[in-house]
């Protein structure tokens, strides 16, 4: 299987609702509506031992993006669902560690660096940022304020 | 009755600060909580303030052990990103460099291991015969650790003929030793005894974790970035991906042991073929706007980057993934239900990744330098600025 025909084969089932993406001979990025996106991952994770590899939270001006990398090891490429995130208030997305036990790690880091919350995750706390840093400082996001924090 | 035992996050097992909550009832271990983050300096952070070129040196003191895993991943990402080509002699390079990195990782975590069981005869084997890898790496790029060999399009520094064949006699020695080792760890009733069916990570739970390198493939599952996503030269070498079935800390030992001698030979391989004449580098302007993906087989498993780029010469997000990541959440499936002797060996097993200390080395020459001469010659040097002529005893006898 390469890219275009895992494409093609997710298209015939989740149809317009796909997205449109870019792709070449060993990379697959997806833009799916929300409302499939629990299936997709599901299909690729269950039915083609899709690896994942990490998420990488990117925040853009309007919104956050979370892209969930996916690596097909037997089949050499590597497919990439991509998942806009509000950015208000309180940012938030469904875990889909109930699914994938190994997102554990990923979404907990997501979630104290960038301040998205992944709802019903099994174990909201800290697992990499400093003491010296509040619950509401996410030191990755592009309005964090570096120059100023203080020396502990 | 459930008892707690804090381990770290210093303690004289561990070589990094990682914080262990054991629960424990009588011997048996039933639930192991982990605190890290002792060791987060931002690095992703950080990559945003640098150039596509500048990177490199940043991404590869994530690691000391893994010092050529992470800018080679990054790199793949900024390749991918622009499409950029990289010549066959710098991928020969390149390849040369990440196996060597992969033999003395391998070697220096069966000397921890062998630490860790009390076994400390392994320990000394093991760490001698690493020196002589990073002694190999001194010759052919200046440096044991941190080679600063890449940059995106290519590699930063040639590597000469008389280098490379010199790199032959210790590669001999090092694969003679090796196999002596790996007889003498699997031929040893003790070791055997105290790995083989001790902490079982099995295939679906490896799956479900995301395991990568080692432990996965010692759980069964033949993955591996330098086969299944080809990169460098290993498209055209001649080796083979190690797994075994069983899933125990013995399995994670032998594939380990195993790889050191695939990684011996593909670097026997790449002197024998790499050409001395050509390019090593492309020399790419500039990096388009657009996304790229890096992976790249490090010695703990797949080091997994994303670079998105929005034309200028700064990276606008750059994701890094070590393996440790995904491999250590493992002690879930693996240490619940051992015996608190074991949980160490067990956590240790899936190689969790160490900051290396900085070590001071003579640049000018390794044998043929004789230290307490060059400290003479340092003082006599100062003196004469100074315009001292005289040494202490003969001022000392003039009074």
């Amino acid at each position: 299987m390469n890219p275009s025909t895992f494409k093609e084969e997710l298209s015939g089932r989740f149809g317009w609702k796909l997205g449109k993406g870019e792709q070449s001979s060993d990379r697959l990025y997806l833009n799916p509506e929300p409302e499939i996106f629990e299936n997709l991952i599901e299909a690729i994770f269950e039915e083609h031992d899709g690896r994942l590899a990490t998420i990488s939270c990117v925040d853009e001006e309007d919104q956050f993006r979370l892209l969930y990398h996916f690596a097909l090891d037997g089949e050499g490429f590597i497919t990439t669902v991509k998942l806009p995130v509000d950015k208000d208030e309180n940012p938030s997305t469904e875990s889909i560690t109930n699914l994938i036990p190994g997102a554990e790690w990923i979404e907990r880091e997501v979630m104290e660096m960038f301040g998205i919350e992944f709802r019903n995750h099994p174990a909201k706390k800290r697992l990499l940022k400093a003491e010296a840093l509040d619950d509401g400082d996410f030191p990755y996001r592009k309005d964090f304020d570096v120059e100023n924090l203080e020396e502990t | 009755m459930a008892t707690t035992i804090p381990i770290g996050p210093y303690h004289p097992l561990q070589e990094e600060p990682e914080h262990y909550l054991l629960t424990v009832e009588e011997e048996e271990v039933i639930d192991v909580d982990v605190q890290i983050g002792y060791n987060h300096r931002g690095i992703e952070k950080l990559s945003e303030e640098k150039t596509f070129n500048q990177v490199p040196f940043l991404v590869e003191r994530v690691c000391g052990i893994c010092s050529h895993s992470h800018p080679y991943a990054y790199c793949l990402a900024v390749e991918d990103c622009g499409d950029i080509e990289v010549p066959e002699r710098a991928k020969y390079i390149r390849t040369l460099i990440g196996e060597l990195e992969r033999i003395h990782s391998h070697l220096l975590w069966a000397g921890l291991a062998g630490h860790f069981i009390g076994y400390d005869t392994v320990f000394m084997w093991a760490w001698k015969y690493r020196e002589d890898v990073l002694d190999l790496l001194e010759l052919l790029t200046g440096n044991r650790n941190a080679y600063a060999m890449m940059k995106p399009g290519g590699v930063q520094r040639e590597i000469k003929r008389e280098d490379l064949e010199g790199a032959r006699p210790t590669l001999q020695t090092l694969k003679e030793k090796s196999e002596m080792l790996y007889n003498a760890i699997l031929d040893d009733p003790v070791l055997k005894a105290r790995l083989e069916g001790v902490g079982v990570l099995p295939e679906e739970d490896a799956r479900a974790f995301g395991a990568l390198g080692p432990t996965s493939r010692a759980s069964g599952i033949p993955a591996d970035a330098r086969a299944d996503f080809p990169y460098g030269m290993y498209e055209e070498l001649d080796w083979q991906v190690i797994t075994r079935e069983a899933g125990d800390t013995l399995a994670r030992v032998e594939v380990r042991l195993l790889e050191t001698l695939e990684s011996i030979k593909m670097t026997e391989q790449i002197i024998d073929e790499m050409p001395d004449e050509g390019s090593i580098d492309s020399e790419p302007e500039n990096v388009p706007a657009g996304e790229g993906i890096g992976n790249y087989e490090a010695p703990r498993g797949e080091c997994f980057h994303y670079v998105q780029s929005d034309g200028s010469n700064r990276p606008v997000r750059h994701k890094i993934r070590a393996p440790t990541f995904m491999n250590f959440p493992t002690y879930k499936s693996t240490c619940v239900g051992e015996t608190v002797a074991d949980a160490t060996i067990i956590l240790a097993s899936v190689d969790p990744c160490y900051s290396c200390t900085e070590r001071a080395i003579s640049l000018k020459g390794r044998e043929d330098v004789d230290l307490l001469e060059l400290s003479e010659k340092k003082t006599a040097d100062l003196k004469e600025e100074l315009g001292v002529n005289k040494s202490p005893l003969e001022e000392v006898l003039d009074e």
